[in-house]
């Protein structure tokens, strides 16, 4: 028997396959699993399998893992989850933090970053990191306040 | 493409100008931003017409942007270009691994908007000397006028989505071209090239080894806004033109009497017309430029040797004669008689 375990935190994500042996050995309780799906279901669609194939351009993921490229936009949220892993052994991160066009800026301030800085304010609170707290309250403040005046 | 169509360019080379920051060690800055249409394939495909729509739409928002500042561009197309045109474009830093279909630039060479090579469209933005932060600017004013009409192809965690995976994000690529004679003549170079990765840069050798010339360009093009990877390669930099600095000092407070022989040797050898090869002729000019940069050679500008680094390669001389060369030999000659007419 082979296990096969995803792990995904955050941006993180990591594949393991593992024999029944080394499974049990790591804890990892194989009988939770997702039962193997039926001939019906496979048949309707109804199960998600990884894709073998850019439904756009029709690149496979191991071309992308040969030669380091895609074959379109959509390469990159149909092997997503594969993509980030090869993009950290390449720079080691993976999060974009540069600029972007202009017309994704503002959304990206207001929906992503405000959205950001609210999980990390939770985490100060958490901690009871206070000084850090109203640091990022002010700042959240000032994205909605930017916001408002856009509005 | 016809050697013809290059007529001009193999003769100079704006950016390596020493006017306006041209300096001792940085030859030119250079920055490249990769961008890719959303909704069209990024390579060629069996059935090409939606990559050629995208070339076609890429090219046609670029014309018009450069017709909107009065810029009337050179424009090269490459299609059918064989080796040695090839390498003439990569030696200018025009063309990487896959040339491009189409190349328009300005009279300076400052900006040059490679189309249909890698990605859709790469904007490069050169400046003499130590300017990056110029070119970052010159291309990000590019890139600008461009967005409002091309639909870049964005993710909000992938950035910019390049067709190289390791160039997402950002999709710079950032770098300095170095002169470093001191450093590669104490064999430094490959220790640096590589303990630069620790500090996120990449240093690697360019065109002819025995020129000494270097580029460090960024390792990384995400997770790092671009003024993070400008200033880590500025900084990266700095420490590599102390070390050549030093490096120069050890050398000449050595007191070797052969760097000052090497130095004429070189300077009379450049000014003979006999036939030399292009290692023969980028050590010899390497040599003639220490001699400059220490006082030890004197009626030759910097300015000439930086462009000679490039004009006395073969892909640039055999443009020079319009192609007519037949052989290594003819090269050669050439070769000889453009250093001895330059250097006169």
């Amino acid at each position: 028997m082979t296990v096969q375990v995803y792990q995904t935190r955050g941006a993180e994500y990591h594949e393991l396959w593992l024999c029944g042996h080394c499974a049990d050995a790591i804890g990892v309780d194989a009988s939770n699993a997702e039962p193997a799906p039926t001939a019906g279901e496979l048949l309707s669609g109804l199960v998600h399998r990884p894709l073998r194939s850019c439904p756009e351009c029709g690149t496979t993921f191991r071309q992308i893992r040969r030669t380091g490229m895609v074959g379109c936009a959509e390469c990159y949220r149909a092997f997503r989850a594969r993509i980030i892993p090869l993009i950290r052994s390449a720079t080691g991160r993976v999060s974009h933090t540069g600029r972007l066009p202009e017309r994704l800026e503002s959304f990206k301030r207001i929906f992503v970053d405000r959205e950001h800085y609210r999980q990390e304010l939770d985490e100060a609170i958490e901690t009871e990191d206070y000084e850090r707290a109203a640091l990022l309250r002010d700042k959240i403040n000032q994205i909605s306040g930017t916001d408002g005046e856009n509005g | 493409m016809k050697t013809g169509e290059l007529s001009g360019l193999a003769s100079h080379i704006p950016w390596l100008t020493t006017e306006h920051g041209g300096s001792r060690i940085v030859l030119s800055s250079r920055v490249r931003l990769s961008r890719n249409l959303a909704g069209y394939p990024f390579r060629p495909t069996p059935e090409a017409d939606a990559y050629s729509a995208a070339l076609a739409m890429v090219s046609a928002k670029v014309r018009r942007v450069l017709r909107e500042r009065e810029i009337t561009p050179r424009v090269l197309k490459s299609g059918g270009m064989e080796g040695t045109l090839r390498r003439f474009l990569s030696d200018r830093g025009f063309a990487g691994s896959r040339a491009p279909q189409e190349i328009l630039f300005d009279e300076q060479e400052h900006v040059a908007f490679l189309i249909g090579g890698t990605d859709h469209l790469r904007i490069t933005a050169t400046r003499p000397g130590h300017l990056l932060t110029r070119a970052y600017e010159d291309a990000r004013r590019w890139d600008s006028a461009l967005e409002g009409s091309l639909p870049f192809a964005v993710a909000m965690d992938f950035g910019y989505l390049a067709t190289r995976i390791a160039e997402a994000g950002t999709a710079m690529r950032a770098s300095l071209l170095l002169h470093l004679p001191a450093l590669s003549e104490y064999d430094q170079v490959a220790t640096l090239s590589e303990t630069a990765p620790r500090a996120g840069v990449r240093l690697v050798g360019v065109g002819n080894p025995h020129a000494a010339l270097f580029l460090v360009q960024n390792e990384q093009s995400i997770g790092m806004d671009e003024k993070t990877i400008l200033s880590k390669l500025e900084e990266s930099t700095d420490s590599l033109i102390s070390y050549e600095r030093e490096a120069r000092a050890d050398w000449l407070s050595s007191g070797d009497q052969s760097l000052v022989h090497r130095v004429e040797h070189a300077l009379a050898s450049l000014r003979r017309t006999d036939p030399k090869d292009e290692d023969e002729a980028m050590r010899l000019i390497n040599d003639v430029r220490v001699g400059v940069l220490c006082g030890l050679a004197k009626g030759v500008s910097l300015e000439t040797l930086n462009v000679l680094f490039f004009l006395a390669q073969e892909s640039h001389i055999y443009v020079e004669c319009n192609g007519e060369t037949e052989g290594e030999n003819d090269i050669k000659m050439a070769r000889g008689s453009l250093l001895a007419k330059v250097l006169k």
